[in-house]
């Protein structure tokens, strides 16, 4: 790997160059994350990227949801009551995932311009439809698989159910996947290996697991960080991934500039204020930027 | 080439022991110089990590037994910093910069000091090595500025070296 080389196999970034701009969970800031509405709408957009949360039911069908549990803030049950907490997606079939509930009916405060539309939860194969009938060829599709060790399916069930489908539909588009687990991307670069892919991952940092405190985690990693015993280049390395996507805040520049130099791939999440992404677009090392405001000029 | 002239500082400066104590407080750090290149301009979208890191850089510089030869402990960055005085108030600023005594670095320029304020301008050579990745072949040159406040002082002429001419 080269001076300023980088990973990004699919699309092929260059130092210097625009980062791509990637519709966080579908454009959260415009319409419902993770919805069929939300992705008809980013397709028509034509967005550099669409990313996409995947979680597997009981009867392994691959749907678009940021949680391992049926979101209790985004999603409401088909008569309208409040969803029951901690109703796991891998204990139910996709025909009582869809019959049971809809989402994104619910408006948020964190994003009060947004569309609010009331929709059954998005299958995987209905965005593989959409890919081949909507989309830009050259969307690339981000598929962060929320694998979560004791709350979902293993991750070899993720990578076979995924692929298998993804392959099958011999959709146009670039796709990688990421997850904040190596486990996760070393099943999927395993299983891409048996159907003769290569599948290009990302490694998520850092891992905020289901339930624990965002800031205890973040100080953890900070001090790992400052300490030296962490290091960006030598977590991908350890992940035998080719991309890294770091929460925008924590990131350290001085060693996300090291770690490109070095080919990884650089991601920054989920960075809102056009300015900050205008900012991050001109004087940091970053190849994608994943925000829920994509149609923000940089 | 910084470590060298640290190294020279300190052998002609050992002759001159100075007493060990505190020189000042740093509210801003010249090294490792990552404030200035990327933090201060999260501090509005991002106050929270922002004040974090800057607390991070806040440097405790304590004077050691080798005249004008400083240790700098922040979490952000422990230096070994030479800083003889030249004129005016003026001095030069030369050194090394570890990550918890992981060398990855140096720090060089020029600083003036008046009564408790000491005010630093500096490049600092940063490596990306770090200690899961002892890697010093990429490096980055970034600017540091500081601004320092400790104990006003005055520094004892250092003895000439052809003994004292009111002796003659």
């Amino acid at each position: 790997m080269g001076w300023f080389g980088c990973a990004w196999v699919l699309v092929g970034c260059q130092a210097g160059s625009e980062p791509l701009l990637e519709a966080h969970r579908t454009g959260a800031g415009y319409w419902p994350e993770n919805s069929s509405y939300g992705l008809k709408q980013a397709m028509n957009e034509g967005y550099d990227g669409i990313e996409v949360d995947v979680v597997l039911t009981r009867d392994l069908v691959p749907v678009l949801h940021h949680d391992p549990a049926v979101s209790t803030e985004h999603c409401r049950t088909a008569s309208g009551g409040a969803v029951p907490k901690d109703t796991l997606i891998r204990d139910l079939t996709y025909e009582e995932l869809r019959e049971g509930f809809l989402c994104g009916g619910v408006p948020l405060e964190e994003f009060d311009s947004a569309v609010v539309v009331a929709e059954p939860i998005a299958s995987f194969d209905e965005m593989l439809g959409l890919l081949r009938d909507v989309a830009p060829a050259g969307q690339l599709i981000h598929l962060d698989i929320k694998q979560e060790p004791s709350l979902t399916l293993p991750p070899a069930v993720f990578a076979e159910a995924v692929l298998s489908r993804w392959y099958d539909a011999e959709v146009p588009q670039p796709m990688h996947v990421s997850s904040n687990l190596p486990d996760v991307l070393q099943a999927f670069r395993e299983e891409g290996a048996v159907r003769g892919q290569s599948v290009e991952t990302t490694l998520i940092w850092p891992r905020f697991p289901v339930g624990a405190s965002t800031s205890a985690v973040a100080l953890q990693r900070e001090g790992a960080i400052l300490s030296g015993k962490e290091d960006y280049v030598d977590l991908v390395t350890q992940a035998g991934a080719d991309n890294i996507a770091i929460n925008w805040e924590l990131a350290s520049k001085h060693l996300l500039t090291m770690a490109h130099r070095e080919g990884v791939g650089i991601m920054l999440w989920t960075p809102n204020d056009p300015a900050v992404m205008r900012r991050l677009a001109r004087s940091w090392p970053v190849d994608v930027i994943i925000t829920d405001y994509p149609g923000e000029a940089l | 080439m910084i470590g060298a002239l640290a190294a020279g500082g300190l052998l002609a400066s050992v002759a001159w022991a100075a007493p060990v104590g505190l020189d000042r407080v740093d509210v801003l750090s010249e090294d490792p110089g990552t404030f200035l290149d990327e933090h201060v301009a999260r501090w509005g979208p991002s106050p929270t990590v922002t004040s974090i890191r800057f607390a991070e850089q806040l440097k405790v510089v304590i004077r050691t037994p080798v005249r004008h030869l400083h240790l700098g402990l922040s979490a952000a960055s422990q230096s070994l910093v030479w800083e003889p005085p030249l004129r005016w108030g003026l001095g030069l600023t030369a050194g090394v910069q570890t990550r918890w005594a992981l060398p990855r670095g140096g720090v060089l320029g020029v600083h003036y000091r008046r009564g408790p304020l000491r005010f630093g301008l500096s490049a600092n050579l940063l490596s990306g090595a770090t200690w899961t990745r002892g890697d010093w072949s990429q490096w980055r040159v970034l600017p540091g500025v500081g601004v320092g406040f400790g104990p006003a002082r005055k520094e004892p002429a250092p003895p000439h070296v052809w003994g004292d001419p009111l002796r003659r």
